[in-house]
């Protein structure tokens, strides 16, 4: 039997006890893994917590992610882009502070933009405050190329009702349909700040599979899509284009 | 006059669901089953839900052994339809709020029998 890791690429960090009563939480639950996001201005003091908590004397203070027995944890930082030239700077900037770098969606322009630079990883929640999904087959094609994982947070369902719920159904099923076509990365995510937030994995396989992925569309999005973007920031440093990288002789 | 009972044969094919409550207010056995009915009827609509038939078998209130804790917890088993597990499964893990306070429900598995949902996942033997 296949043994599937699975990861919530998406809790938002507030102070560092409730962070850790949700990393906790999450592993009861069943996870392999998480991913923790803050603005830039809480990153470098969440990533000194996580040091002083989680990592004892000797290990070396630099780290971007961290570990407790087999479960990973990786704090990224959200990017709210006041317009693409706003957004690019802070991309620039960014980039080579954290492992994981997400954008907060909803404007079309932004989405653009994100879908666009290849520097982003995860663009999130496209469809908030729209009447419309947030993309097309243009940003499709352009996140497919670039590698952008667009997401499907599980939190705006959670915390809408009726109509506005339905509404949000619709999208995630718009982006769905295009991800079928296009191929782009999709990422399942609890977007969780409590613990009451967080569900377990088979559960949100349930739910989604009500909304109308298959099995494995949703182990992809769920389990592939995060290994490999962790995989491929461990190796970002030493690419110098897309698919050449620099190999350390020793 | 009570009716007499359906032969096996003819009874509808059963799940157990094993699930646990996790909430900021205490929870009695009416309320439990309004919210797992009132989601099931918001998230799947009237006909969908009156193919589930829904039957909140046992609940534990384990709220005696952890005093300490700022929550309140309940263990129980869900009996429904064999093959709509998977949209009842969806449906309460939609539950998030009741009277004001937050609550969360987990699915902790999926059984044959009442006796195996209760070994299993309610009391499992050391």
């Amino acid at each position: 039997m296949i043994n599937v890791k699975y990861f919530d690429f998406h809790l938002k960090g507030k102070k560092p006890d409730s962070d850790l009563a949700l990393i906790n939480e999450a592993k009861r639950l069943g996870y392999h893994g998480v991913s923790i996001f803050y603005s830039n201005e809480q990153y470098n003091l969440a990533l000194e917590n996580f040091n002083k908590i989680i990592n004892d004397e000797t290990s070396p203070t630099h780290l971007k992610s961290f570990k407790i027995d087999d479960f990973s944890i990786t704090p990224g930082i959200i990017i709210q882009g006041k317009n693409p030239h706003h957004l690019q700077k802070q991309i620039r900037s960014l980039r080579n502070k954290t492992n994981i770098l997400m954008v907060d969606g909803g404007d079309l322009k932004i989405n653009r933009a994100a879908c666009e630079n290849v520097k982003v990883d995860i663009l999130s929640r496209p469809y908030y405050k729209r009447r419309d999904c947030g993309i097309n087959h243009v940003l499709s094609r352009e996140a497919a190329k670039n590698n952008v994982a667009i997401e499907l947070c599980f939190n705006d369902l959670l915390k809408s009702r009726n109509s506005l719920r339905s509404k949000i159904i619709a999208h995630f099923r718009d982006i769905i349909k295009l991800q079928r076509k296009f191929h782009f990365p999709l990422l399942i995510t609890s977007g969780a700040r409590t613990i009451y937030d967080l569900r377990t994995p088979q559960d949100i396989m349930a739910l989604y599979r009500c909304l109308g992925l298959n099995k494995e569309e949703i182990l992809m999005a769920i389990s592939v899509s995060p290994s490999f973007i962790l995989d491929y920031n461990q190796q970002r440093k030493d690419m110098v284009v897309d698919g050449v990288k620099i190999i350390d002789e020793k | 006059m009570k009716l007499k009972i359906l032969p096996p044969t003819l009874r509808g094919d059963k799940r157990y669901l094993a699930f646990e409550a996790i909430s900021q207010i205490q929870l009695p056995r009416d309320d439990l089953i309004f919210m797992i009915w009132e989601s099931c009827l918001k998230f799947h609509g009237e006909c969908e839900t009156s193919k589930f038939r829904l039957w909140v078998t046992r609940s534990w209130d384990l709220n005696s052994n952890n005093s300490k804790k700022d929550y309140f917890h309940l263990k129980g088993i869900l009996q429904c339809n064999r093959g709509d597990e998977e949209k009842v499964r969806g449906a309460l893990c939609l539950i998030n709020n009741y009277k004001g306070k937050k609550l969360v429900f987990h699915t902790l598995g999926l059984a044959g029998t009442i006796k195996s949902a209760t070994q299993k996942f309610i009391k499992p033997s050391p």
